[in-house]
């Protein structure tokens, strides 16, 4: 999880114990390695964007990590996100998942650069220093 | 002659009564298929939120609702209104309707 501790510090709209309660299903799911038939985390998506809406709900989606639209966040499964994420379950898209998914490297440019234009410059200027 | 009426800047038609943008009365057909997709779409999130094991008050209301297959169409593309005619109005007519939680059940007697 990445800096999911903070960001519940930062925005403090869950209680102490929440963040504890988080530290140790992280722990929990860093340390298993059976297989179990129960999914360990959310996939949450933001679907709609919070402009416009109440202040209440954009906060909701702030406190689950969500800042712009098509956002992915991955979170462990608790009672304390359930419930923020049934406040906002009209903005985005819920799915279980085991572990998350790997970020999709970019698709190869199909060219390889042999030379840049500026770099000719700059190689012919630090050989001529070097004489 | 009435793009010379009509434009920024100009006060709209009395005959529009007043407003820049007419709001129809009913949804069109497209407008209510989007409707249902997005109930369709909040039955699968507490759908989910049933399926990972959580419990608590709040979800078991959920639960309650009604589903989208389950509603009345009446439920589904109009709301309860106290100032409306019949005491009912079309859904689009409340501000941000597609992304605010409506009622799916109208009130007993109306």
């Amino acid at each position: 999880m990445f800096s999911t501790k903070n960001l519940f510090t930062k925005l403090s709209l869950v209680t102490r114990s929440t963040q504890q309660l988080i530290g140790r299903t992280q722990i929990r799911t860093n340390t298993t390695t059976t297989t179990t038939d129960k999914k360990k985390l959310w996939k949450i998506t933001l679907m709609r964007s919070t402009i416009g809406l109440p202040p209440k709900t954009r906060k909701n989606v702030k406190a689950l990590g969500l800042y712009s639209r098509g956002m992915v966040i991955y979170r462990p499964i608790c009672n304390e996100l359930a419930g923020i994420i049934l406040k906002i379950k009209e903005l985005v898209k819920l799915e279980l998942v085991d572990e998350r998914l790997p970020i999709k490297n970019p698709a190869p440019k199909g060219y390889e650069v042999i030379r840049k234009h500026n770099s000719l410059a700059s190689s012919t200027a630090t050989t001529k220093a070097q004489q | 002659m009435f793009s010379i009426l009509s434009g920024p800047f100009r006060p709209s038609l009395v005959a529009f009564g007043g407003k820049a943008w007419r709001i129809p009365w009913r949804l069109s057909k497209t407008r209510k298929a989007n409707v249902r997709k997005r109930l369709r779409a909040v039955d699968s999130v507490i759908d989910t939120l049933v399926e990972s094991g959580v419990q608590f008050k709040q979800l078991d209301l959920a639960k309650k609702l009604p589903k989208e297959h389950e509603m009345n169409p009446r439920d589904k593309y109009t709301t309860f209104s106290r100032t409306a005619r019949n005491y009912r109005k079309g859904i689009h007519k409340v501000p941000k309707f597609t992304k605010v939680a409506l009622p799916r059940t109208s009130p007993v007697g109306f």
